[in-house]
């Protein structure tokens, strides 16, 4: 059970970076520039999914505190801030997003008022998220810290945390930008997204070996644990080596192929993180670890809940596919 | 400010402001379905406008629900990691399975909100109802996690070495409370929510009172909002029976019920001085708390005189919470009994300008009984976070400087029920130009509504 619980934590945060991380990212792209139709198609393609893509992260919050409890605490506790942050980004951007779609007078002021707090609001979300994921690896947290400074700031504030945040924001960005290539058939829309989809992709790249070096500076020996596992070395490998293609399939506007390949490069990344990681979840100030099996909750704890998610995505994968079904055609669509 | 008092109230912020959302995210799903329902039967223009209108608002609420909705799943942890660390793998249950029901309402919410004219009529309207249904379901089952934070089952604790074992988290998840409190929730979601948007109606109905839009908007609201009020007391009385019992500190501190007596007498107002453990003002209706605590005018009932000194609830917010509580839900309920008399019988009275005042003005009662009753419930168990075995001391984050997330919670959130209110008021502002049968109007002085259906009432 303890397999299956840890397959749909793994799985909800891996959905939630595709699905949610590219809600986020539709914000995002639109920091620099924007276009009038550009938005439109946004608030369309992402309007009858983005409550469900958020979901994920519900379910890995509750997988967690029910499955592995001292880590969520510690978690809760170290990076408090970063959290607190990434919410106060959630509930901005959710409720700017709503506002924009739903007010009944849609004057200058207030769309341009609501689309600047959603784009702010899915900039800082994206930040936090990645900032959160990277101080948990860091090897910062000190559940024993004599100070609130070494406590609650160290863990994240630190180059390898906050390079880790743009990277995730980098990441998501492009993720949307490829997703909405082909969102809309006008070839002036796709090629705004086209372009958006390798200028992201290429500050992803960069941001890469930044990643590296920040983890250097901050004392992990990141890039002598990736060389030191050949799965890690071959997903990192093949994620880089299918990048030419990648450039190429964003260039010819390819709406399946890049949706494919761009999920697939997330996912070897976040496999190799993983695989660099297992079964550590939480990296200690003093050289020791949360390990994922190690902070389980009791046995029928992880029954209860591992038959509970494997009846649940009955219901919810079906549903799920159900709506994205519905809405992935294009054409006028009739909002309320 | 201390930073444990800090997180208590950023807690209480946080759920207080989020019970709202939830509340109507419960409701309205099934005033939609009714108005839906009414206009693929009929055809009549009117329920299509009600429904779309009421989805444009309701899109907003469901946005601001989820995202602090999110937020509480956080503070869970943010603010009570001790108690998070030891109660999630016992009462994780409910959450998940509410996890899996919030899923399928943002879906079928998706479905509901983007499908017209998507899909087939049926299953668009089906859409809807699942809304409700997953909106009802996760509210029992977050609910549930609440009452097993006031009635712990499915594990055995050792006060000594500080250890839960032996959990058993469905034995948890269906507690003793989990019945009472899941009813009592759900029927006072759906009187709020029916008496808000009552209410709403009302007030628009004022000016213009043969409005058919409106007309049909406060009825099919007072339906619903109606029933539940009515039957709400009577889930009261279970809950009240149930916590006399279960934990008689809370049903004390309610009632400021300080010296355990037999023929215990019902408390109506009353002012409690908690040093000295009298009751000023207020009026005793002698042997009554008894009779309804117990069923039996002879039956103890036990004071705060019977627990220790330490484990006492605030008692003044306690009883003012309940009396604030009770006294607007009897309001409502006999509102309600109004409501159904003259709709039955005086339907002339529903165009009344003071039947109209008088649901206008309850607009904000039946949401105001809801947070005071959740006061009752969560400031009646102090100290305790889980009854009997987790002060909430005990239970909160070692963070200090708690007070600067409470201040920037309440700041974001007021700007957000400002903002809410505002687009509320747009939405009202703009129904003329969007809504043809906003024309329309009804004849009230006929016993029965001329519409191209049925009797609707």
């Amino acid at each position: 059970m303890y397999i299956i619980v840890l397959t749909f934590l793994l799985l909800s945060l891996v959905l939630y970076a595709l699905l949610g991380g590219a809600d986020f990212g539709a914000g995002v792209i639109q920091l620099l520039s924007t276009t009038p139709k550009a938005e439109k198609v946004i608030g369309r393609a992402i309007g009858p999914i983005w409550e469900a893509n958020h979901m994920w992260l519900i379910i890995a919050v509750v997988i967690s505190f029910m499955g592995f409890p001292a880590i969520f605490k510690v978690i809760s506790t170290a990076l408090h801030i970063p959290i607190f942050i990434l919410l106060i980004g959630i509930i901005f951007r959710g409720t700017a997003y709503a506002f924009k779609h739903y007010d009944a007078i849609k004057d200058e002021k207030s769309q341009l008022m609501y689309h600047r707090v959603f784009v702010w609001g899915s900039l800082v979300s994206s930040l936090f998220i990645g900032i959160t994921f990277g101080a948990m690896s860091l090897g910062k947290i000190d559940p024993n810290a004599a100070d609130f400074y070494s406590g609650y700031i160290a863990p994240w504030f630190n180059f390898f945390s906050i390079s880790v945040g743009f990277l995730a924001t980098a990441l998501f960005a492009f993720l949307a930008a490829v997703y909405l290539i082909g969102e809309n058939e006008e070839s002036e829309v796709k090629e705004f997204f086209i372009q958006k989809a390798w200028k992201w992709l290429l500050v992803a790249v960069g941001l890469g070996p930044i990643v590296f070096i920040a983890a250097y500076v901050d004392g992990l020996a990141l890039f002598n644990e990736l060389i030191s596992s050949p799965l890690s070395i071959f997903a990192v490998g093949l994620a880089a080596a299918a990048l030419p293609f990648l450039f190429k399939a964003i260039r010819q506007g390819k709406v399946l192929l890049t949706r494919l390949m761009a999920g697939a490069q997330t996912i070897l990344i976040l496999g190799a993180w993983l695989l660099l990681h297992y079964p550590h979840a939480i990296m200690l100030n003093n050289g020791d670890s949360l390990d994922l099996y190690d902070s389980r909750a009791p046995d029928a704890t992880l029954a209860v809940l591992g038959w509970a998610l494997m009846l649940g995505s009955l219901f919810i994968l079906p549903a799920l596919g159900y709506l994205y079904v519905v809405f992935k055609g294009h054409g006028p669509e009739e909002t309320i | 400010m201390g930073d444990l008092l800090a997180a208590r109230l950023q807690m209480a912020f946080s759920l207080g402001f989020h019970i709202i959302f939830a509340c109507v995210g419960m409701a309205m799903p099934f005033l939609m379905a009714i108005a839906h329902w009414r206009y693929i039967k009929t055809g009549d223009a009117v329920y299509k406008d009600l429904s779309k209108a009421w989805s444009k608002g309701v899109a907003i609420f469901f946005a601001t629900g989820a995202v602090s909705g999110t937020v509480l799943s956080f503070e869970l942890g943010l603010l009570w990691p001790e108690f998070m660390e030891h109660a999630g793998p016992i009462f994780g249950m409910p959450f998940s399975l509410e996890g899996t029901a919030f899923f399928i309402e943002a879906i079928a919410l998706g479905l509901f909100l983007y499908g017209w004219g998507k899909i087939p009529k049926w299953i668009h309207w089906s859409s809807g109802l699942v809304v409700g249904i997953s909106g009802v379901a996760s509210g029992i089952l977050v609910v549930a996690a609440n009452a097993w934070m006031n009635s712990p089952a499915g594990f055995d604790y050792d006060p000594v070495s500080n250890t839960y074992s032996n959990i058993d988290p469905i034995a948890a998840m269906f507690n003793p409370a989990w019945f009472t409190q899941a009813l009592h929730m759900v029927l006072a979601a759906f009187t709020a929510t029916g008496f808000a948007v009552a209410g709403v109606h009302a007030f628009l109905l004022i000016r213009k009172p043969a409005n058919r839009f409106h007309q049909q908007a406060m009825r099919i609201a007072l339906l619903v909002g109606g029933i539940a009020a009515f039957l709400q007391p009577i889930s009261g009385d279970l809950s009240a029976k149930d916590v006399a019992i279960r934990q008689p500190a809370k049903l004390a501190a309610m009632e400021a019920h300080f010296h355990t007596e037999k023929y215990a007498g019902l408390l109506i107002g009353g002012i409690p001085n908690e040093e000295t453990g009298e009751v000023h003002y207020g009026i005793k209706i002698p042997g009554l708390l008894s009779f309804l605590a117990h069923g039996d005018f002879k039956q103890e009932v036990v004071g705060l005189d019977q627990i220790p000194k330490d484990e006492h609830p605030p008692v003044a917010v306690t009883h003012f919470a309940f009396q604030i509580m009770v006294g607007a839900g009897t309001f409502l309920m006999m509102v309600a009994l109004l409501y159904f008399f003259a709709q039955r019988f005086r339907p002339r009275w529903l165009g009344h300008k003071n039947f109209l005042w008088l649901i206008a003005l309850s607009t904000p009662l039946g949401m105001l009984a809801v947070e005071a009753g959740w006061t009752v419930t969560e400031v009646g168990r102090q100290p305790w976070i889980i009854n009997g075995i987790m002060r909430t001391k005990d239970a909160v984050t070692p963070m200090p400087g708690i007070q600067y997330s409470f201040y920037t919670v309440v700041v974001v959130y007021g700007l957000l029920a400002i903002l809410v209110s505002w687009l509320m008021k747009r939405q009202v502002q703009t129904l003329a130009q969007n809504y043809d049968s906003m024309d329309e109007e009804i004849d009230l002085n006929q016993k029965r509504v001329h519409t191209k259906t049925e009797a609707i009432d």
